[in-house]
C-alpha cells in the first residue's frame, strides 16, 4: 500500500524522556494533533503517517516507550478495504453487468392489427435486426424500420414505437376497408313528391322528364345511363329538380288572446354572492306587485387584471299586467297564414319557399276559429334511388 | 540597522506588526481556546502547563485538562481550561 496516501497512526509515550521527544518533534517542525497527557508520564498524541520515521529517530535513546496504535484515514481505510476486495469486485462485476444488460433489447411486442398482419410485421421487424438479445446499439434506426413497414405491408395505415426500458411495444393500426360510399353507386334520381317540374339542374345522368310536367312520387325525374344507345354506361345521377308542390293545412286560433304588458313599474334589489353564498337580496322602494318580471345582472369587478371572487347582483323587478285581447278576423287569418306556412316550410326540409297561398275555409266554433289553408311551394323533389333489379331495366 | 529600515518599512507600508519583527501572535478566546501563531517549538508539555519557545522568549500556558489539538510549525490551537497566559522575555529583549 502507497505510504503517501493520507492517514494518521495513534502514538503513546511512558517515561520521562517524553517533553524532550515532543520538543524534538516540534523543532524537525512534525504536525502533532490532540496531544494530550492519559496518565503519569505518558501522552498519547496523532501524527501523519509520513512522519513515523522522524518520530524514529527522534525517540532514539530519549528514554521512553513508544508504542502505535493504528489510527484512521485514507491508508487504513484502503487497508480495510483489501481484505474485501473480493466483495468489491463482485460488486464492481455485477454493475457492469446490470449496465451491459441494458444495452440490450429484451423482448418485443407487436400490438394491434390482425394477427395476419402482426405476425407479417414480426417478421419483418426480425428482418431488421429487431429481436430479443439484439444490441441496441446496432439496431437499424427507427424511422428505416417504420417506413419499411409502411412499404411492406399495405394494410398498415399507422405504426409506432414504444420503448419501455430494455423492451419495445410496436403498435400497429390497420387500415379499414370503408363500405363503398352512396356516391360511387350507380343511382337514379326520382321524385320525393308529386309536383310539376319547374326548374332542372343537372349534374350528371340523363333528364327523363321536361319543365312544367307533372310527375307522380317515385316516377323517374333523371336516368343513371348516359352515352349512345346500345353503349350505355351507368352512372350515379346527380342534380336538382325545383318542383311546385301542394300542401293544405288546418289551423286553429282562439279569438280572445291573453297578452302580458309592463306597466312601467319598477323597482331594483341588489345581493352580493361570492362562490356559493349569497347574502339575502337589499330591496330599494319595495313594492309589491301581483305579476313580475325579475331581470337579473351580475356584475363582477377586476383590481389590476385580478378577478375580484366577489359578485354584485343587480336584480330589475317590473310589474306585469294581464290582459284579454280580441283578434279581429283579418288579424286572426294573418297568424293562421304564418303558422300553416312554417309547418309546410317544416315539410320541404328546409330547401323550399312557398309561392302561393289561399285560406280555402274558415269556421267558427266555441270561440276558435279553425282555418283550412291552400300552400303552394317550390321545392327540391329529386331522391337519390340505387338501382335495383326493376329500375335496371 | 536591520531593525531601523523594518521599522520604517513597516511604517511606510502600514504592516502588521506580528509579520515585521519574530514575535509570537496569541488569540484567547474565553477560556477554552487558545491561539499561537509564529511559535518555535513546545518546550514543554503536561495537562497543566504548557512552554513554548517564540522569537521574544518563552510563552508560558497554565490551566487545567490542557491538550494541544493541532500543531504544525506555524501555529498551535490549545483547548482546555486556559488560566493564565504569561511571556518570558529575553534578556538581551529590549522590552
Amino acid at each position: 500500500m502507497n505510504r503517501t496516501l493520507p492517514g494518521y497512526v495513534h502514538v503513546r509515550v511512558k517515561g520521562e524522556g517524553r517533553q524532550l521527544l515532543i520538543a524534538e518533534l516540534s523543532l524537525k517542525k512534525v504536525e502533532i494533533r490532540m496531544l494530550q497527557e492519559t496518565g503519569p508520564e505518558e501522552i498519547t498524541f496523532l501524527i501523519r503517517l509520513q512522519a513515523i520515521s522522524s518520530l524514529r529517530r527522534a525517540a532514539f535513546k530519549k528514554g521512553c516507550a513508544v508504542s502505535l496504535s493504528q489510527g484512521g484515514g485514507v491508508y487504513y481505510y484502503l487497508l480495510k478495504m483489501q481484505s474485501r476486495i473480493s466483495i468489491i469486485l463482485a460488486l464492481c462485476i455485477a454493475c457492469l453487468m446490470f449496465y451491459g444488460s441494458l444495452q440490450f433489447l429484451w423482448g418485443i411486442n407487436v400490438e394491434g392489427g390482425s394477427p395476419e398482419v402482426r405476425t407479417e410485421a414480426e417478421e419483418l421487424l426480425r428482418l431488421n435486426g429487431y429481436q430479443s438479445g439484439a444490441l441496441m446499439r446496432q439496431l437499424s434506426s427507427e424511422k428505416e424500420v417504420i417506413s419499411s413497414l409502411y412499404q411492406s405491408i399495405e394494410q398498415i395505415s399507422w405504426a409506432g414505437f414504444e420503448w419501455n426500458g430494455t423492451r419495445l411495444t410496436v403498435h400497429i393500426r390497420e387500415k379499414k376497408e370503408l363500405p363503398p360510399t352512396a356516391k360511387d353507386e350507380a343511382a337514379h334520381l326520382v321524385a320525393s313528391k308529386t309536383g310539376t317540374v319547374q326548374r332542372m339542374l343537372i349534374d350528371a345522368g340523363t333528364p327523363v322528364k321536361e319543365r312544367y310536367q307533372v310527375v307522380k312520387k317515385g316516377e323517374l325525374l333523371v336516368s343513371g345511363f348516359i352515352g349512345a344507345e346500345g353503349k350505355e354506361k351507368a352512372i350515379h345521377a346527380s342534380g336538382e329538380v325545383y318542383a311546385n308542390t301542394w300542401y293544405e293545412t288546418n289551423v286553429t286560433i282562439p279569438v280572445d288572446t291573453m297578452i302580458y304588458t309592463l306597466t312601467g313599474k319598477q323597482y331594483s334589489s341588489y345581493a352580493l354572492q361570492t362562490g356559493d353564498v349569497k347574502t339575502p337580496d337589499i330591496h330599494i322602494n319595495r313594492a309589491s306587485f301581483s305579476i313580475h318580471q325579475k331581470d337579473r345582472v351580475v356584475k363582477t369587478f377586476d383590481v389590476f387584471g385580478w378577478k375580484v371572487p366577489i359578485e354584485v347582483i343587480h336584480t330589475n323587478h317590473k310589474e306585469v299586467k294581464k290582459a284579454k285581447k280580441k283578434l279581429t278576423m283579418e288579424q286572426i287569418k294573418e297568424a293562421g297564414i304564418k303558422i300553416g306556412a312554417k309547418q309546410v316550410l317544416a315539410q320541404t326540409g328546409g330547401t323550399g319557399t312557398i309561392t302561393k297561398e289561399k285560406i280555402l275555409h274558415e269556421q267558427i266554433e266555441n270561440g276558435k276559429v279553425k282555418l283550412t289553408i291552400y300552400y303552394q311551394a317550390l321545392e327540391e323533389i329529386a331522391e337519390v334511388k340505387p338501382f335495383t333489379e326493376e329500375t335496371r331495366e | 540597522m536591520k531593525t531601523k529600515w523594518m521599522e520604517s518599512a513597516q511604517a511606510l507600508l502600514r504592516l502588521p506588526e506580528d509579520i515585521i519583527y519574530d514575535i509570537p501572535k496569541i488569540v484567547w478566546i474565553g477560556r477554552q481556546l487558545l491561539f499561537i501563531e509564529n511559535h518555535k517549538g513546545l518546550l514543554f508539555y503536561s495537562d497543566r502547563n504548557i512552554a513554548f519557545s517564540s522569537g521574544c522568549g518563552k510563552v508560558l500556558i497554565a490551566g487545567q485538562d490542557l491538550l494541544i489539538s493541532a500543531m504544525t510549525n506555524e501555529q498551535v490551537t490549545v483547548r482546555g481550561i486556559v488560566e493564565d497566559v504569561r511571556i518570558e522575555y529575553h534578556k538581551e529583549h529590549p522590552e
